[in-house]
């Protein structure tokens, strides 16, 4: 119902903390092109409402409005990183570059950023939809992927014709920095989907207004964009075990979770629902339940063969003496990929330490890199120690991908 | 609110201006060193307990039958070593050609002594398990109460072979 | 909704959720804005408790007070950073302070038996536990706390009801878990309390606490330890029996002239407390270092 802008003041002037009228009533004044008023009133909303991304937009389609472009290009950027971004296509061809990576974002096959932790992987192409041929090594759980969730979500008459079943989400779990998420947006290349991600940003703007209504606009939103992958970064965040919540809220938006994933206020056909996390056991049971995130697939660090590659891919570009990546992959047991990174970035400091100290110029050698790499802890190790007492001890048999690596590496 | 008001005694303050909390000894520790350590360990170690529970006066009448079972091990020690014929056909066989009667009789009052001293408070160390599960390290005053009870034993055995000198 | 409101929730839900830092990231700003706020500073000092940052979350509610000394909500949090702490008189000061104010209050009782408990004043325990739980027969640390404190005082069939009663209110809670577990072994059911634990262990696999009761309960309820039943199940006073037994019978083994039984007999005794000794800690390596 259309409200009269008396009717929004009065409205106010009772609630100052209504958001959605006060956006409501920004709106109104920039469409009335009251343009000093209706920036006051995003400028207000903004501290109101920090995480989320529309009133920042609202903020810069007052100052777009007001001729002052730089401003608008820089609010438009600030308002990428936020939580519930949608790109605005009248602003966006105004503005043009502003491009920082949303948190929240509907990415179509022809646009996906390779932004995220590049740490982990190293993707070959620098630019474009991320695919299976991007990521280093993993092969055999590339191969997984492909046939478990890819192919049945692209060719579902064939799976159908041999009676196997197609649908139901995939669990991607591991280590963090071992390349969870970026797998999650190459399977979403490979199925030529859409791409919906949430992050924790928008886990806390759930909070914001009803929780579940926000959780079901989620889904909504990847329905009316199918062919699409709705990816959940931190499952464990949004679905958190019941048995361990102790607010009800939590445990009423996993109820809204696990409704919406068995497709009750909507059909879920041509979504594939892909979710991350580093604790599956923070993750609640229901959740794993045929249907819903039935197949759980473990990442685990790159092995020996990637971490090479890794290094050789990261270390392009730089002053290099001579370097041996397999000697240093065969150092680096256990390393994620962001692990990887701090060794090189160490190794770096070394060098420029040296300069600075000595006065002559050098190449990055190989005992930079080895040096580096002794003095740092893989940060997969306490989250391995985690899983072995689950796999020990725990006894129910759900970690058997983990136990099998566990025993490969000796662990 | 369900009926009348709480008592008012509920609501008084049971820990303003008393010492800092602090740990008991552990039944096993209290337990293994009483059987070597015979009736004065035990006495000293559950002293202890009950002074960390502020039970001491209360608890006198116990501790002073642990005290009386302390001082009768003191007493049979010097008698089955200084004079073992004061005991008469009670004296045990084979109890002049060595001490271990004195120290068989020694554990078992220590035992004794332990026992009755452990029912006093068992429900106080039945609950520090449970509440907490902490105990304090008890090697300190395990040895301390180990070294009371031998320095006073070995006083006894002195004066023993000194009356028979 | 209120911003503050919805604030709250967001900091509820990822303290919920165990994400401290995020929790410190969606303060950071609105606590930047407003420093005195005392419902941010409450906030605030809410997340530092669950970090385990006892010292700067009793500072912060030193601010809140500071700014409104009958904040009901940071009054409480003190007393539970005071019972954290093991600073048990100022627990009971503030606790004591607050039934003042709200005497009707079953949470505040059992939060007041929870500190007397932990010091060992049992009498009183018991009597804040049933004032709890007269007043709200439904508040669940009354609830809790009323299952160790009847086995303390060797009240079996009050423990067996209320634990009862804790799995039929909320099965899968943690806390009800701990407490079913403390029940069952103290009634010598140690296997059925070590599944009890391999079930909290699947859902906290990182804590080591968990992970030695685990070990320790499937210790005690290994094939290797039914020869020591007796000593688990009667404790000290099977050790006494043991003793006394012994040496009676040795005694009249000797008195029979029976030397060679005898010895063989002291040699059984003196191999079976050598392995009531060794065995325990033997077998909670091997299971640790194998697994089950």
């Amino acid at each position: 119902m259309e409200q009269s802008r008396a009717g929004l003041e009065r409205q106010l002037v009772e609630d100052p903390f209504d958001h959605a009228t006060r956006a409501h009533y920004a709106r109104l004044l920039l469409d009335e092109g009251a343009l000093e008023e209706a920036t006051r009133q995003y400028t207000l909303l903004v501290k109101q409402v920090p995480q989320e991304a529309a009133p920042v937009l609202g903020l810069a389609r007052c100052q777009l409005r007001a001729g002052e472009l730089n401003a608008a290009r820089e609010t438009y950027g600030r308002a990428r990183e936020l939580a519930g971004f949608i790109e605005d296509p009248e602003l966006a061809e105004a503005l043009g570059g502003a491009r920082n990576g949303p948190v929240l974002k509907v990415v179509d096959g022809s646009e996906a950023e390779t932004e995220g932790p590049l740490a982990e992987v190293v993707p070959i192409q620098a630019s474009g939809t991320v695919r299976f041929a991007d990521i280093v090594g993993m092969e055999a759980l590339k191969r997984t992927i492909r046939l478990r969730i890819v192919e049945p979500f692209l060719k579902p008459g064939l799976f159908q014709r041999f009676a196997k079943k197609s649908g139901g989400g995939l669990l991607l779990y591991g280590p963090p920095g071992c390349g969870k998420t970026l797998i999650a947006r190459a399977i979403a290349g490979e199925c030529r989907a859409t791409f919906i991600s949430v992050g924790i940003s928008d886990v806390l703007n759930m909070w914001i207004g009803e929780s579940e209504r926000n959780l079901a606009a989620l889904f909504e939103k990847a329905r009316a964009n199918r062919p699409a992958v709705l990816f959940f970064d931190e499952l464990d965040s949004l679905a958190y075990s019941r048995s361990k919540a102790s607010n009800e809220h939590t445990r009423s938006l996993v109820n809204e979770f696990l409704s919406q994933l068995d497709g009750l206020s909507g059909d879920n056909e041509r979504i594939l629902v892909l979710a991350a996390t580093n604790m599956p056991w923070d993750v609640d049971g229901a959740m794993k339940r045929p249907g819903r995130f039935d197949k759980q697939i473990f990442v685990p660090p790159p092995d020996a063969e990637a971490r090479a590659e890794m290094f050789r891919l990261k270390l392009q570009g730089l002053p290099l003496g001579h370097i041996d990546p397999v000697a240093l992959a065969r150092m680096t047991s256990h390393a994620s990929g962001a692990d990887i990174d701090g060794i090189i970035e160490e190794a770096k400091e070394r060098v420029l330490a040296d300069i600075v100290e000595s006065g002559d110029e050098r190449l990055l050698r190989q005992d930079d890199l080895v040096g580096a790499a002794r003095d740092t802890q893989p940060s997969t190790l306490d989250w391995l120690r985690t899983a072995k007492n689950l796999v020990k001890y725990g006894g129910d048999g759900s970690y058997k991908d983990v136990e099998a690596y566990l025993k490969a590496e000796r662990l | 609110m369900n009926g009348p008001p709480p008592p008012a005694s509920l609501l008084t303050p049971s820990l303003a201006g008393a010492p800092a909390h602090q740990l008991l000894l552990s039944p096993r520790a209290t337990f293994l060193t009483s059987f070597f350590g015979g009736p004065i360990a035990a006495l000293i170690l559950m002293g202890i307990n009950l002074q960390r529970l502020g039970r001491l006066k209360r608890e006198t009448a116990a501790l002073v039958v642990g005290g009386v079972l302390a001082l009768g091990a003191l007493v049979f020690g010097w008698v089955m070593l200084a004079q073992p014929e004061l005991l008469g056909s009670l004296a045990p066989e084979g109890a002049r050609r060595g001490g271990s009667w004195v120290r068989r009789l020694n554990n078992l009052l220590g035992v004794m002594t332990w026992g009755l001293l452990y029912l006093r408070m068992r429900v106080d160390l039945r609950a520090a398990e449970l509440s907490r599960g902490e105990f304090e390290k008890p090697w300190k005053w395990a040895g301390i109460a180990m070294g009371a009870s031998m320095v006073l034993h070995m006083m006894v055995n002195m004066a023993a072979a000194y009356s028979t000198l | 909704m209120g911003a503050a409101f919805e604030l709250t929730r967001q900091i509820d839900h990822l303290l919920d959720v165990e994400r401290v830092e995020e929790a410190r990231r969606a303060l950071s700003q609105p606590l930047s804005e407003s420093p005195d706020s005392a419902e941010l500073l409450f906030l605030a000092a809410r997340v530092e408790t669950v970090a385990g940052s006892y010292e700067e979350a009793e500072r912060l509610l030193h601010d809140v007070l500071a700014h409104a000394p009958e904040h009901d909500g940071a009054r409480y949090l003190r007393s539970e950073l005071f019972r954290a702490s093991k600073r048990y008189p100022e627990a009971e000061a503030e606790l004591l302070g607050l039934l003042r104010d709200a005497p009707a209050s079953a949470t505040l009782h059992a939060m007041y038996a929870q500190v007397m408990f932990e010091t060992l004043h049992v009498e009183k325990a018991q009597a804040l536990v049933d004032e709890a739980l007269r007043l709200d027969p439904e508040e669940q640390l009354a609830k809790l706390l009323a299952v160790p404190l009847a086995i303390s005082t060797g009240r079996m069939e009050v423990a067996e009801s209320q634990v009862s009663e804790l799995m039929r209110d909320a099965p899968d809670a943690e806390a009800v878990s701990l407490t079913l577990i403390t029940y069952l072994n103290s009634r010598g059911r140690n296997r059925e309390a070590a599944e009890v634990a391999r079930g909290l262990l699947r859902a906290r696999p990182n804590e080591p606490e968990i992970l030695n009761l685990l070990i320790e309960l499937h210790a005690e309820a290994h094939w290797s330890s039914k020869p020591l039943a007796p000593l688990q199940r009667f404790g000290f006073g099977a050790s006494i029996g043991l003793w006394i037994g012994t040496v009676l019978v040795l005694q009249g083994l000797r008195a029979l002239d029976q030397p060679e039984l005898a010895g063989l007999f002291g040699l059984t005794v003196f191999v079976y407390v050598i392995y009531s000794w060794v065995q325990p800690p033997l077998i909670r390596r091997w299971l640790r270092r194998r697994g089950f």
